[in-house]
């Protein structure tokens, strides 16, 4: 296959703009998984959408108004959350719904506009990404990798545990509200890309397929993102010569690839467990002075462990 | 001449919950420095939300707080107080090693964008030996057992290096070999001149360590003194009472005190 579709400057700057979101959206995404708030991509794609109308209907720089929408909305999910409401995801739904539905509307009122103009946005048009769209992109990138790295041990605290951070004088509003603001610039470049629709997926599915394969944070950040460049970049040449759209191309690629990870780690597990049960990983060696309780069970003995049953395997404990 | 330091915490008719609706009134409360003192009492009596007002994590609604001489709502030094959740599941969905979450423990006493320095990871390597964990250092928390996950949330805390552990039913969960193991870490903190602030359904192993008992009942301080002597037979009496107010005054346990 020849490398002929780096002679065209759109599939150029398309490619760039997939490296961008490759190594972004799983930068970010990390910290959304780890929240267990894999979806809030989403929601503020569904009001970046809002704002990419409004652009088209009055400035004709869709890029920026969606950036604004999606960072204001980004803010106020967060102070909602903050408020610890309990209709707190009822608020959001109704955010989330505005923002389409505001976006569709809007959209219909611009000259000659109709909801298809929304379309590129919706699933994404990597080939019509400008030189001046891709500098602003560049620039979001830079921004978001900034944070990423400069305060990754202050987005792992926070986002690992909340209530520990609070208890620990760290900032954690501040820091939330930066997460939702990168996350928030992070749609606006992949709207491109992948699409307002799909953002969630270069988000979430490399964080989910890394998790699969490693035990550590590090290490699941830096597969994710060696899992999105690689699924940004693949899909868009994939689209280039399959003549498919872009977004939906690198979003089924990453699925396709969480897919076989998830399926090969069950079966690599079930082998190993050769249709037993390991228990967790112990140091302590259990023994009649262990001050566990043994209890005979089919000729040896099982010593109760945190309320489960643990019997000697070889150089493991089996769950009994 | 030698001023004696503030006390850790002074609380004189604290009432704290969430919003507008506190979950304890008119609570006095100290605990010095040095001390171990654990708070005892049945489900729901107020011994977390206790806690939790002490921690910043659950609102003042009346009454004053003092943590070590300062008004809570100035209070900024929050990395004195290391605060060891009860938590009987992984918080973060991602895995993360002892190491990494160790570590985030450290950041209290980190300025917001200051890199970890090879200080602060002798520090966190330190810790982690002392809750017995170092060749699990680099483990999934995920893969470890109850007590061993409870023993990272307390090297957590300790990387901070803080003046006072606050930890929230340590035991709670853990079984008796686990627990052994929990007390004899504390046991050694207390040692070294740790201050302790326990929350327990029971004392169990934990109990010679104990100087001080406060027992708390529907969100207000029913004893507080030195462990009594019958041990916990005489607090368990409190647990299974079919009429709580029965004993107003004290619950017939002020007869006892020395």
């Amino acid at each position: 296959m020849s490398l002929s579709l780096l002679h065209y400057s759109f599939m150029q700057r398309a490619l760039l703009a997939a490296l961008l979101v490759g190594l972004t959206a799983p930068s970010v995404g990390v910290y959304i998984v780890q929240r267990r708030l894999a979806l809030i991509g989403d929601g503020m794609g569904h009001i970046a959408l809002a704002g990419v109308a409004l652009g088209v209907l009055t400035t004709g720089r869709p890029v920026l108004t969606a950036l604004v929408a999606a960072v204001a909305g980004a803010v106020v999910i967060e102070l909602v959350r903050a408020s610890g409401r309990t209709s707190g995801d009822v608020v959001l739904a109704i955010m989330f719904y505005g923002g389409i539905a505001a976006g569709v509307v809007i959209i219909s009122r611009a000259p000659g506009g109709t909801p298809a103009n929304l379309n590129s946005y919706l699933f994404g048009a990597i080939t019509t990404t400008s030189r001046a769209d891709l500098a602003v992109f560049a620039l979001l990138a830079a921004l978001v990798l900034t944070v990423t790295v400069g305060l990754a041990p202050r987005l792992f605290a926070v986002s690992n545990d909340e209530e520990y951070a609070r208890a620990a004088g760290l900032p954690v509003l501040a820091i939330n509200l930066l997460l939702a603001v990168i996350t928030a610039a992070t749609v606006v470049i992949s709207m491109r890309v992948v699409g307002l629709l799909l953002i969630s997926a270069l988000m979430v599915v490399p964080v989910a397929t890394g998790q699969l394969l490693v035990g550590s944070f590090r290490n699941t950040l830096l597969l994710s993102v060696g899992i999105g460049l690689t699924v940004s970049v693949a899909g868009t040449v994939t689209s280039y010569y399959a003549n498919t759209p872009s977004g939906a191309t690198i979003a089924l690629l990453a699925v396709v690839l969480f897919t076989i990870t998830a399926a090969g780690t069950a079966i690599r597990a079930r082998l190993r467990r050769d249709n037993h049960d390991e228990a967790e990983d112990h140091l302590h060696r259990h023994g009649p002075d262990c001050g566990h309780q043994g209890v005979a069970h089919d000729g040896h003995i099982d010593y109760i462990h945190d309320g489960h049953r643990h019997a000697v395997h070889g150089a493991h404990y089996d769950e009994h | 001449m030698s001023v004696s330091p503030a006390p850790v915490v002074r609380m004189s008719g604290a009432s704290i919950g969430y919003g507008d609706r506190p979950a304890i009134r008119d609570i006095d409360f100290s605990l010095d420095a040095g001390q171990v003192v654990v708070l005892l009492g049945p489900n729901g009596a107020g011994k977390s939300t206790l806690v939790r007002g002490i921690l910043g994590l659950a609102q003042l609604t009346a009454g004053r707080l003092e943590l070590f001489g300062v008004p809570a709502a100035q209070f900024r030094q929050r990395h004195r107080l290391g605060y060891v959740p009860q938590r009987n599941t992984i918080v973060g969905a991602v895995p993360s090693t002892v190491r990494e979450v160790v570590s985030s423990g450290r950041l209290a006493r980190k300025r917001p964008f200051a890199p970890m320095r090879a200080a602060d990871r002798r520090v966190v390597a330190a810790v982690i030996d002392t809750v017995g964990l170092t060749e699990r250092a680099d483990a999934s928390v995920a893969k470890l057992s109850g007590g061993q996950q409870r023993r990272v949330y307390i090297a957590r805390a300790l990387a901070a290096e803080p003046d006072v552990l606050v930890m929230d039913e340590p035991t709670a969960g853990v079984d008796a070999a686990n627990q052994e193991i929990l007390a004899a870490t504390l046991k050694q903190l207390v040692t070294a001149g740790s201050t302790l602030l326990l929350v327990a359904h029971e004392l169990g192993p934990l109990e010679p360590l104990v100087q001080r008992v406060v027992l708390m009942r529907n969100g207000r301080v029913a004893y507080a003194g030195p462990p009594l002597p019958d041990g916990e037979g005489a607090y368990g009496a409190v647990h299974h009472h079919a009429e709580p107010d029965r004993h107003r005054g004290g619950l017939g346990l002020t007869g006892r005190l020395p």
